[in-house]
């Protein structure tokens, strides 16, 4: 990293998060990492863990220096966290544990959707004598105990 | 070396939540495609809920008008089946209770159920411990 003045380029970025990750880069570099993947031009995904990852680290070294604790004794326990923290952070759809969809409304009420799955299930598996008198078959394989 | 490591784990940690039922036939119907549509409702219930059920996972569509081609795929997954109980109706598929295997030693078992009648066609997707039997008698 000969430019030490100038923006950082994506591939130049990549560079520098190999070496920061070895821990080989200054802190003038660390800055410059942190400066660019605060940019624009860091977005679009493929640096978002970085992001996480050196968020992450950042403080939990800030909290460190304060308490007088030498930054890369807590590293790894840092970057095992900022794992975590990324995940949480990761863009995924809300996914609660109750969630309907009734004709192209959502309903997130438990009561509700737990009363739907129990009337869906009760007309599934009501079998009138009709549906008896046909073609209907059992065939066990391997019987579940 | 160690960027990409950390990067691959966190890329994947994500899918665990998609897994629920790769590999089977009816698995697309379950990807959110009928969340917005008319006439349709999609059920997805998971967690403490079901414990008295002794269920860990349900979805379920309901199809009130148009029904898409599930039979084939519903066949196709049948041929896994453990257990299961049909019936059938001018050729086609009138109902169908399916208990596939697990797909290691340590998780539940898996549920297909299917039914249709004149107003409406059901496809729900169960996972947990209880026996076919069982879950027939359950919700009656």
């Amino acid at each position: 990293m000969n430019n030490k003045n100038t923006h950082l380029s994506r591939k130049e970025a990549e560079e520098l998060l190999n070496r920061y990750y070895d821990g080989l880069t200054s802190a003038e570099e660390e800055t410059r990492l942190r400066q660019f993947l605060a940019s624009e031009e860091a977005d679009g995904g493929m640096f978002d863990a970085d992001r996480a990852v050196m968020g992450m680290l950042l403080t939990r070294r800030q909290q460190q220096h304060a308490a007088g604790l030498p930054y890369f004794k807590i590293a790894g326990w840092a970057a095992a966290a900022s794992i975590v923290i990324a995940i949480g952070l990761w863009p995924q759809p809300h996914q609660p544990e109750c969630i309907a969809f009734i004709d192209g409304k959502q309903y997130t009420d438990q009561t509700l959707i737990l009363e739907k799955m129990r009337s869906t299930m009760n007309t599934i598996t009501s079998i009138d004598n009709a549906v008896g008198m046909e073609t209907q078959m059992k065939t066990i394989f391997n019987p579940q105990e | 070396m160690k960027r990409f490591t950390l990067i691959t784990i966190v890329w994947l940690m994500p899918l665990i939540t998609v897994v629920a039922q790769s590999g089977l036939s009816i698995a697309p119907y379950f990807d959110g495609r009928y969340n917005k549509s008319k006439d349709v409702v999609s059920l997805n219930l998971k967690g403490s809920t079901l414990h008295p059920y002794h269920l860990m996972l349900y979805r379920s569509l309901t199809f009130k008008k148009s029904t898409p081609d599930i039979e084939h795929a519903i066949l196709n997954d049948a041929k896994l089946a453990i257990d299961k109980e049909t019936a059938h109706r001018d050729g086609r598929l009138l109902y169908g209770f399916y208990c596939l295997p697990p797909t290691s030693d340590k998780a539940p078992l898996r549920y297909i159920f299917y039914r249709r009648t004149a107003n409406q066609t059901i496809l729900a997707y169960l996972e947990g411990t209880a026996t076919l039997d069982a879950l027939k008698h359950m919700f009656k």
